[in-house]
């Protein structure tokens, strides 16, 4: 599988993570997950909560580290973060300090590129996500939707291979989302980054990937890989298709019980 | 019809605003009025010229003060005693906050300490330091640390200590050391708590130099005060308090400038 060490791919390997809290029983997150991304593919994760969906993420990113397997990125082994992957996390997390251009200039800053040379790399991007007049504002001046735009943008401005969101738009009304995920698509046919996308909408999920990896809860594994047929580019007129209903219909049936379980309800 | 307020904008609403020419007129609006009360206070309220006397006396007491050169000497010694102590107890304040942040067992073991001296009246020690010490500037500066260090300690360690997780995760997931975390999210997130640590040092510093030199002192506003307390002087001795107050306000508005320069991203 030569495809497996080109720049971009991901290959999870039998990786579990348990979690031992000090004076408490362990916690088994996740458990045997085997995953191959292709350098360009659009992923989508979808699963009942504590299904380990961001665990995975993390994983991925190397903010965690697997008890046990491995996960290679770009043929390398992940061992820490590294430039070549960047995360979009569910809340903004902008530096409330500084101000936005700042703030998507902060992982070139981080990585010793100079101030000037990293603003002018971040107002290209900012510019991208249509945030150019807000620049100069601080975070805290921006609405939900803008802030999470800037937070895309300081990912990017780092020009990752791979582009790892965790639940990007979850905050953000319902409106927003559909035009955020829109123009994430946007990006993502410009760009031909890979993307991992987790996702609680299991429509969003469809719409947005190539393939769903649907995981299932206690503990955390992958229960199957819905493969998404439709073509690119894709609109949102899309959604009210019956096949895209019953693509929905099938992943909802994989992780409805879970769902149930974890409201109490049986 | 909306049922948006739609009201005509009051006198009021300007002088509520937060442009410089706003906040000066408040100023001196406050300024004024405290002026007046006092007049009146001391015309037609407080027959005890021990007690207060009126405004006029009281500045030309200090005018008097300030001609005779004994003025000069005191600012002099009180601002050199503040000028030591004050620093130091924001610098030794910062470092020791800051080990206590970077260390849980320190932090554990010295918290009991370091309640029981903040909440100690640090100036019920003033004689021991005049005895010990003397009655030049050596005892008022440990007085004053001693009064100042505390604010700034515990807010040092709770604003490094309490930076938003997700934040320090981000900046790890950018491939951030320990060291740029510290300097790219903990140490800016601490410093409106740094800044207000030394808001609340300052003017328990002032309370330390002017008890400290009540007690034994050849110069200095509380020397001055305590002279002026001794024979009967009231004007005298309100014109070194006002003085006083000045300086508190002074300290208070120029540390308000310094945070709106350090932190701008704080909401007024």
């Amino acid at each position: 599988m030569e495809t497996n060490t080109e720049p971009g791919s991901i290959v999870v390997d039998g990786v579990g993570l348990t979690f031992t809290p000090p004076r408490r029983d362990p916690v088994v997150a996740l458990e045997d997950v085997n995953l191959t991304v292709a350098p360009g593919e659009f992923v989508c994760v979808v699963g009942a909560s504590g299904s380990g969906k961001s665990t995975l993420l993390r994983l991925l990113d190397g903010l965690l580290e697997p008890t046990y397997g491995t996960i290679t990125a770009g043929g390398k082994e992940v061992s820490g973060p590294s430039p070549d992957r960047a995360m979009v996390f569910q809340t903004d997390n902008l530096m409330p300090w500084s101000t936005v251009i700042d703030n998507v200039a902060y992982g070139l800053v981080l990585g010793g590129m100079k101030r000037s040379e990293a603003r002018e790399i971040a107002a290209t991007q900012l510019e991208r996500v249509g945030l150019s007049k807000s620049a100069r504002q601080y975070p805290r001046q921006l609405s939900g939707g803008m802030r999470q735009r800037v937070n895309i943008a300081r990912a990017l401005a780092v020009d990752p291979q791979v582009l790892l969101l965790d639940e990007p738009f979850a905050a953000l009304d319902a409106q927003t989302r559909e035009i955020m995920s829109a123009e994430l698509l946007g990006i993502w046919s410009a760009d031909k980054k890979t993307v991992v996308f987790i996702t609680h909408q299991i429509d969003e999920a469809v719409y947005l990937a190539d393939r769903v990896v649907v995981l299932s809860a206690h503990p955390g594994t992958v229960r199957e890989i819905v493969t998404v047929p439709f073509d690119r580019p894709r609109d949102l007129s899309l959604k009210r298709t019956p096949e895209f209903g019953r693509i929905v219909d099938h992943i909802w049936s994989l992780i409805e019980d879970e769902v149930r379980g974890s409201l109490g309800l049986s | 019809m909306s049922t948006a307020t739609r009201q005509k904008p009051s006198p009021l609403s300007w002088l509520g605003g937060s442009t410089r020419g706003a906040s000066v007129t408040r100023l001196v609006l406050s300024l004024t009025l405290f002026i007046i009360l006092w007049q009146v206070a001391a015309t037609y309220l407080v027959d005890n010229r021990l007690l207060l006397v009126p405004v006029d006396e009281v500045v030309v007491a200090l005018g008097n003060e300030i001609s005779s050169g004994a003025f000069g000497k005191n600012f002099a010694t009180t601002f050199l005693e503040l000028a030591i102590a004050f620093p130091l107890a924001v610098f030794g304040g910062f470092v020791i906050g800051a080990i206590l942040a970077g260390s849980k067992p320190v932090r554990q073991t010295l918290d009991p300490i370091l309640t029981a001296l903040y909440s100690l009246p640090i100036v019920a020690l003033a004689p021991l330091f005049t005895a010990g010490l003397g009655f030049g500037i050596a005892s008022k500066v440990a007085v004053v640390v001693l009064m100042a260090i505390f604010p700034v300690i515990t807010n040092t360690d709770a604003g490094l200590r309490s930076a938003e997780p997700n934040l320090i995760e981000t900046a790890r997931s950018y491939g951030a050391s320990r060291t740029q975390v510290l300097r790219t999210v903990t140490l800016p997130h601490s410093v409106p708590f740094i800044i207000s640590g030394i808001r609340v040092a300052f003017a328990r510093a002032l309370v330390g130099v002017i008890v400290a030199e009540f007690f034994g002192a050849i110069a200095g506003f509380g020397f001055a005060i305590a002279a002026a307390a001794q024979s009967y002087q009231t004007a005298r001795l309100l014109g070194y308090v006002v003085v006083l107050g000045a300086v508190g306000l002074i300290a208070s508005i120029g540390l308000t400038a310094l945070e709106k320069r350090l932190a701008p991203w704080k909401e007024d």
